[in-house]
């Protein structure tokens, strides 16, 4: 099975086969993915002081994330979300599309699970209460734009709006000027 | 006597390691066959984790790492009456090893091994002693049977461990609520029969799942990530094989095939990236079919 030889016109087009050719022409295999392969971003492994499941878990979380929505759960960073902070999160309806659908909410929960990080948005929709559950690395998601800053918000969890919700879901406002921003930054 | 020892302790240490990683090529390559049954794998379970496929549906996954596995022996026709190969994982050192297993792997020239399996082979594909099985020998897309001790749940009750009723938790039931009931008839029997379900000492068993999907390789770690729940604990020994209720084109998408035979060549596992990931494939269920 590894012993296809390669005639000599392909060697000098350039033409590498998927098998390796004899021993005795000594050329070096190549390996082609084919289409139900897919090749993703390659890291170099780094073992020194990583656990091998916290080793990949963290390769990953780098591809995933090679956008820089890891700064959105990072406090460290500027860009770093609250909860209590009013969100727009876009999805793609699907990978084949670039149709989106946008939920606008409160953002209530933040769980920091790594590759499994995953933030909770609430919102009244039509007089229904809807939680969106949003997986932060999910390829779905094309972005996460902070609409309002939450101010006096004095918890991590924020469960407590299902029950009491204040003024804190009247958004209607907040989504028309933020429409209004978005569509003259289309225009200029 | 001690001196002797102490030469075939620095023999194992010193020499044959490097010998025993090389893989041993045979001299004519063998051709897969509709009959053909390839061996399988020893790799440890290290853990779970998920991964997005093409179409952005998040899919769990076992991590599955094979250690330092190789070819320990071969059993032949002639010999022992069947065709099977003993495979070997993770190296352990001289000094925990008991003299008879020591014996035993210094006559084949490999390193001492914790976990020792056999698997059925056919003859062609039979590979020499030493050879290392690396993660490669399985294709990202293909499907495997993965077999290991269950997670011990101790003395476990009838509900639990053979999925009975139980009584109703009101209506006069007294101190009876998760208990098995009746245990058989009236004089005739006469008496329980054996194997009657009761409670005891539930988990610890060997379980197989079949038909995991490889949904990723690693070439450089040696890992192999499986679709799904494999059965025991975290750093558990799991045999795994190709699937065997996947037959010939059904055990992996038609441009993988064929599978390595009878296993990956080292010089194509220089050759690839250091990940590749298996695709679903189908159609994107995002999209509502017309």
């Amino acid at each position: 099975m590894f012993n296809s030889f390669k005639t000599i016109s392909a060697r000098l087009s350039g033409v590498t086969a998927r098998f390796a050719s004899t021993a005795a022409n000594a050329a070096k295999p190549t390996y082609t993915a084919p289409a139900s392969v897919t090749v993703p971003t390659q890291f170099k492994p780094n073992t020194r002081g990583n656990g091998l499941m916290q080793l990949i878990s963290k390769e990953e979380v780098k591809r995933m994330g090679a956008d820089g929505r890891s700064k959105l759960f990072n406090k460290a960073s500027p860009e770093c979300l609250r909860p209590g902070d009013v969100v727009l999160v876009e999805t793609l309806n699907s990978m084949s599309t670039d149709k989106t659908s946008s939920f606008v909410g409160v953002l209530i929960a933040m769980d920091r699970r790594g590759l499994h990080s995953n933030f909770t948005v609430r919102n009244v929709v039509l007089k229904v209460g809807v939680e969106m559950k949003y997986m932060l690395y999910s390829p779905l998601i094309k972005s996460v734009r902070v609409m309002k800053r939450g101010e006096g918000f004095r918890r991590a969890k924020l469960f407590y709006l299902r029950d009491n919700p204040g003024r804190a879901f009247r958004l209607e406002g907040l989504v028309k000027l933020d429409k209004a921003a978005q569509a003259k930054k289309a225009a200029a | 006597m001690a001196s002797l020892m102490s030469t075939v302790r620095l023999g194992l240490r010193t020499g044959l390691k490097a010998e025993c990683r090389s893989f041993v090529t045979s001299t004519q390559p063998a051709t897969w066959t509709h009959k053909s049954l390839r061996t399988g794998v020893i790799a440890r379970k290290k853990g779970m984790t998920a991964m997005w496929d093409e179409w952005g549906v998040r899919i769990p996954v076992t991590v599955l790492q094979i250690e330092q596995c190789q070819v320990v022996q071969v059993m032949n026709e002639e010999t022992h009456g069947y065709t099977a190969l003993q495979i070997g994982s993770t190296d352990r050192s001289e000094k925990n090893v008991t003299k008879p297993m020591l014996g035993h792997f210094e006559k084949f020239g490999v390193q001492p091994k914790r976990k020792l399996f056999e698997f059925n082979v056919t003859p062609d594909a039979v590979l020499p002693v030493g050879t290392e099985l690396v993660a490669s020998h399985f294709v990202p897309g293909q499907f495997v049977d993965c077999s290991a001790p269950t997670m011990g749940k101790g003395f476990q009750g009838a509900m639990k461990r053979h999925g009975f009723g139980g009584q109703p938790a009101s209506h006069g039931t007294s101190v009876t609520h998760r208990s098995l009931g009746s245990t058989g008839q009236r004089k005739d029997p006469g008496k329980v029969f054996k194997g009657k379900k009761m409670a005891g000492r539930m988990g610890g068993e060997q379980a197989t799942v079949q038909s995991l999907k490889v949904m990723k390789i690693d070439n450089e770690l040696n890992l192999l990530y499986v679709k799904g729940c494999v059965p025991g604990v975290d750093d558990q020994f799991v045999k795994v094989r190709d699937a065997i209720k996947k037959r010939g084109d059904k055990i992996a998408p038609l441009d993988v095939l064929p599978l390595p035979f009878p296993t990956v060549d080292p010089k194509l596992v220089k050759a690839m990236p250091r990940e590749l990931v298996a695709k679903t494939g189908g159609s994107d269920p995002y999209v509502m079919k017309e």
